[in-house]
């Protein structure tokens, strides 16, 4: 199993404190800063350049959720709505932390350690929680259990990984910006198998995605606000006020979405709830310099995932017909073999290999794992007739498989025994690039 | 050494009957197949042996200990649900006939006051129940008792039984109420009842396993959907048929392929029969198993065909991140605006604008047709609600005026009344018997739920048809891509045949329905520990139906008991001993003629990991074809006539046709 940082064990705070009620219901965690770019994790840079605190809303009035630490943001609510995950320094000019805070008030726990980033924190099943730490490569995501032990990594790509939600599917749900695709959503399963974009279209730059209690996800594209439905392929758009929207959505009790938003580019933004009616206007709820709405109300806790990956040697992929694609029309027959693309340590794209497509457009490899990959379709001549622009990975002992090259997830499989798995049942090897 | 077996034995078996899963009394061919009367048995070392005779003497122990407390004591009867499986309405709507499966009885209903009115006793395991054209009578189809009972709707009396083919699972009325034509699931072919004369006068050939029928508006057609796909070459595409009946002619006129479909079930008609609409489930079984997302294991879908249409075409109702599974009832609503489709592992019913159905595939080209079936994203433009119902919505069936949808919630014993306008339950009607569910039921409940499986795709009866099969083969994904291809077995009394799995790795059904169901199928968090042991109870306590092709006195024909002499010869034709390992008893031995061991019987492919399989239990082996470990025999006669050249799976090779044909008369008795 991949490891990353490791975690350290909590240390109990046996210092005496008073613990005051449980917020009742109606009240909001969010963040208070002067200044906040959501996007400037996926750039290296930081979210809050001036500071940031995050605060309880209940009953009127707002009080501080970690008195004791100096910056703090990201809250994310434990599914009984008792603790509090949220990124945080307990000092100016340290790295930020993932903590743990009881919701009713009381000393923070700090769960990671190290001098670099870590932020966005959820909770995740089983006793763990979801966070992206930054490393050399940029942020990536992990996943680690809240009591200590080791991490594991969940994303295997040069690039900026940051996560938005855990889906009530236990799916991560996170944004990524790679130097070769477009800033877009993607999911993983915790444990980092199955990554794929949410929707295959390489749609216009969609990030600060949240899930709604209708299972839709509503997320940020542009200054506006769109969802993904379960039955639709693309992308709705959101009739709301226009103005300026920031940072993720979270959904009200009472079904209204809480956003941070402002009228006009001098105003402050403000979280305001929003009623699902087109001519309705935005009510203000908590600010000035408000942002990052969380609903403070106990949920479903997230299913874990039941691992599948295999005690093999990298990992086993296959694809139903090559010429499955919504976005490019490779003549059928046109193609003879795939060659996959990994990069080596100084970011280059490396050649693995090739292996044939059958007549039906299958083929079969086994990849490197946690390593970036991707394919290429080559004519009988070896010119290239399509190839990914973007990359994926596999986890070791993953086995998987596409209907086609950029089908889309609305593409179900046809009934057919792939030819190639008629002709042999043993993937082609591609192996690690050497550097 | 023989043993004969007889009343004594029988005496045993009694003490052991009790309801079974579906709350029906074990009938008395169940309770005789330890040891079906005129069957002997040898005495050997093997398990299955030691286990029978186990049996017998524990039963008579039993036996004993009841004659001290005295005969009069019964064994304590387990709760009987009613289990609505259909429903029927009157021609003025005020009542409702629900056909309850589980207690053997039709419901009548009043459908303003939503009371039970009047209950009568039909017979075993009922599945269907429909209105003659008149409205005078009810005719039920008992699927255990191969009958039809006509029930008199005034008095509500069953006023006769009439005799059908194996497994009758559906019967209607001609619109002259002349002829009632009736789906027999086992023999898979078409009854035409002679009603004035009570006599069977037809049979047509359907498919495998016929079972819902559906009478066209002007009555001239009679369109029969399968619930098991054709036989056919292996690791090829499914397909099944809608078998249309001229019902003038009474004759079978059109095929309606259905390709890749397998489990058919209701099948209904719109704009006055021009257009045909059948709910059908597409399985995924030919490629790897390796994930659930992207409708990877099950397409739910319907095939609508007709001439309004012009060939079949099939569309999905699922979603991109939720599936709707398995579609089963139908109803039109009059004036064809809406389709109601019931999803019994979804507990819901989804709505369709008709219109909008067809109107999005008349204004496909052919190819865009072709793809429509695993586009998840289509149903956007045709469905228009999902309603939430009950447990395992099953029959459905609307108000005259189409105001009001009535279901048949199998698993919590209620009808949902729905209004069609505001796609919403107005109203439930409690079908009595309530009483706390047994463990058995809590995983009747599970089995037939897909909320487990990821994003709700599938469930346990999915793939096990009602406790049965889905009649195929499948490439599950931990062995490899392509490898261990294996057949989907029946369930029926199954609680002594460990290890489970083809390859035996899975050493009790704990294990079987657990951790590898949760792993390997459902790719996410599954039952509890709790749900667990229920969902195990459920599937221990699923009965053997009973054998069709044993006689009632339990004696063999001439031909079945020369078939059994080759099952249980020592020696081939030519006098050469067959060694012991290599006789059919030598595996198939015990209650369930399994040895519960692994074997070598030659029947390993190139794709197997291993030739060693898990031998299989041959109780009402007849219905659990393909057959071998992978299904690649379609019938049972190719296990040995195309699988078998080298005589390691039983010398069978100096047989000729006719003794071949015994010893399968033989085994289908079994």
């Amino acid at each position: 199993m991949e490891a990353g940082k490791p975690v350290k064990a909590a240390i109990l705070c046996l210092m005496s404190f008073s613990v005051g009620a449980a917020p009742p219901p109606g009240a909001l965690l969010y963040t208070e800063a002067p200044q906040y770019d959501p996007q400037a994790a996926l750039g290296g840079g930081d979210r809050f350049p001036g500071g940031a605190v995050v605060k309880v809303l209940s009953g009127g009035t707002s009080r501080l959720l970690a008195p004791t630490l100096a910056v703090s943001a990201d809250a994310a609510l434990s599914p009984n709505a008792t603790t509090v995950l949220i990124a945080a320094k307990e000092k100016a000019g340290q790295p930020w932390q993932i903590w743990e805070v009881p919701l009713a008030g009381g000393a923070p726990r700090q769960v990671t350690f190290g001098a670099e980033d870590s932020i966005r924190p959820f909770y995740a099943a089983e006793g763990k929680f979801v966070y992206a730490r930054k490393t050399a490569r940029g942020f990536g995501l992990e996943i680690a259990p809240l009591g200590g032990g080791s991490a594991l990594r969940l994303t295997y790509l040069p690039g900026n990984f940051l996560p938005d939600a855990i889906l009530r599917d236990g799916r991560v749900l996170f944004e990524a910006a790679t130097p070769a695709a477009v800033r877009d959503l993607y999911t993983v399963y915790a444990d980092g198998s199955g990554v794929e974009t949410r929707r295959c279209d390489h749609g216009p730059d969609r990030h600060s995605a949240a899930e709604l209690g209708s299972g839709d996800e509503i997320f940020q594209t542009g200054t506006g606000l769109a969802r993904f439905t379960s039955a639709r392929a693309g992308q709705l758009e959101v009739a709301l006020p226009k103005g300026q929207y920031l940072g993720p959505v979270a959904e009200a009790d009472s079904g209204e979405w809480l956003a941070a938003y402002r009228a006009g580019g001098a105003d402050a933004y403000w979280i305001c709830r929003f009623p699902q009616r087109a001519a309705a206007q935005p009510v203000k709820v908590a600010g000035p310099n408000a942002y990052q709405p969380v609903p403070v109300r106990a949920r479903a806790a997230v299913p874990y995932h039941p691992s599948g990956l295999g005690d093999r040697v990298g990992a086993n992929l296959l694809c139903l017909n090559a010429y499955v694609s919504k976005t490019e029309r490779v003549p059928t027959g046109s193609v003879a073999e795939v060659r996959v693309w990994s990069m080596n340590g100084r970011g280059e794209a490396v050649a693995l290999g090739k292996a044939p497509v059958e007549a039906d457009g299958s083929f079969y490899v086994q990849t490197p794992s946690e390593s970036p990959l991707r394919f290429e379709l080559l004519d009988r001549a070896g010119k290239s007739v399509a190839a990914e622009k973007g990359w994926f990975w596999a986890r070791k002992g993953e086995q998987r498989v596409c209907v086609g090259c950029h089908a889309g997830p609305e593409r179900a499989p046809e009934n057919v025994a792939p030819l190639v798995l008629l002709h042999t049942q043993k993937p082609v090897v591609m192996n690690k690039p050497t550097e | 050494m023989p043993f004969e077996v007889g009343g004594t034995r029988t005496r045993a078996c009694r003490v052991e009957t009790r309801l079974d899963a579906y709350g029906s009394p074990v009938n008395s061919a169940l309770a005789n197949a330890c040891h079906p009367k005129g069957h002997e048995r040898r005495v050997g070392t093997r398990r299955g042996t030691h286990e029978c005779a186990r049996h017998v003497i524990l039963g008579l122990f039993a036996a004993a200990l009841l004659g001290f407390a005295g005969d009069s004591i019964p064994p304590p009867a387990a709760p009987a649900y009613p289990s609505p499986i259909e429903i029927a309405v009157s021609a003025d709507g005020s009542r409702l006939y629900a056909v309850c499966e589980g207690t053997g009885e039709v419901v009548e209903m009043d459908a303003n006051a939503g009371t039970v009115a009047r209950r009568v006793r039909v017979g075993q395991h009922p599945k269907s129940v429909t209105l003659s054209a008149n409205g005078t009578q009810l005719y039920v189809a008992n699927s255990w008792s191969d009958t039809v009972s006509v029930v008199d709707a005034a008095s509500f009396k069953v006023v006769k039984e009439l005799a059908t083919g194996y497994e009758p699972n559906a019967a209607v009325a001609d619109a002259q109420g002349r002829f009632l034509y009736v789906a027999n699931r086992m023999s898979n072919d078409i009854s035409v009842i002679d009603l004035a004369r009570g006599v069977e006068t037809k049979r047509l050939l359907a498919g495998r396993g016929a079972a819902y029928l559906e009478l066209s508006a002007d009555g001239q057609r009679i369109y029969c959907t399968h619930i098991y796909p054709q036989p056919g070459p292996f690791r090829s595409p499914n397909e099944s048929e809608v078998t249309v009946i001229d019902t003038r002619r009474q004759m079978v006129v059109e095929r309606e392929k259905l390709e890749n479909a397998a489990g058919v079930f209701h099948v209904a008609t719109a704009n006055g029969g021009r257009v045909a609409i059948a709910a059908e489930i597409r399985p995924k079984n030919l490629i790897p198993l390796a994930h659930v997302e992207h409708g990877w294991v099950i397409g739910n879908s319907l095939a609508v065909f007709g001439a309004d249409i012009g060939g079949v075409v099939q569309v999905p109702i699922d979603e991109l991140d939720r599936y709707y599974t398995p579609p089963f009832g139908l109803a039109v609503t009059p004036g064809n605006r809406q389709l109601f489709v019931s999803t019994t592992g979804s507990d819901s019913v989804t709505a369709i604008d008709l219109p909008k159905l067809l109107a999005y595939i008349r204004a496909a080209n052919p190819d865009q047709r072709r793809l429509m079936a695993n586009d998840l994203s289509a149903s956007a433009n045709y469905v228009s609600a999902r309603i939430p119902v009950g447990r395992a919505p099953k029959g459905l069936a609307l108000s005259p005026d189409g105001k009001r949808l009535y279901v048949a919630n199998r698993n919590d014993d209620t009808i949902s009344v729905i209004d069609t306008a505001a796609h919403r339950v107005t109203r439930t009607i409690e079908l009595g018997h309530a009483v706390a569910p047994t463990p058995e039921r809590r995983g009747e409940r599970l089995f037939f739920s897909a909320r487990f499986a990821f994003h709700g795709h599938f469930g346990c009866a999915n793939c096990h048809i009602e406790g049965t099969i889905d009649g195929l083969n499948w490439d599950l994904e931990p062995d490899g891509f392509g490898v261990d291809i294996v057949e989907n077995r029946l369930l029926e009394d199954i609680a002594d045949t460990g290890p489970f799995k083809w390859n035996g790795s899975n050493p009790d059904l704990e294990t079987e329905c657990g951790p590898r169901t949760e792993k390997y199928f459902y790719r996410a968090q599954s039952y509890s520990k709790e749900e667990l042991a229920d969902i195990v109870s459920f599937v221990k306590s699923i009965p053997l139906r009973p054998n069709r092709y044993r006689r009632k006195d339990g004696e063999l024909t001439a031909q079945q008991e020369r078939g059994k002499a080759i099952f249980e010869r020592a020696r081939n034709k030519n006098g050469a001993p067959i060694d012991d390992t290599n006789q059919c008893l030598g595996c198939h031995s015990g209650p369930h003629y399994t040895s519960q061991q692994l074997a070598d019987v030659g029947t390993g492919k190139p794709t197997d990991r291993s030739p060693l399989v898990d031998v299989p239990q041959l109780n009402n082996v007849v219905l659990n074809g393909p057959y071998l470990h992978d299904g690649s025999a379609r019938t049972l006669e190719e296990i040995w006539t195309v699988f078998n050249p080298n005589d390691r799976h039983g010398v069978t090779n100096d047989l000729s046709k006719d003794e071949l044909n015994d010893l399968i008369e033989y085994l289908k008795t079994l």
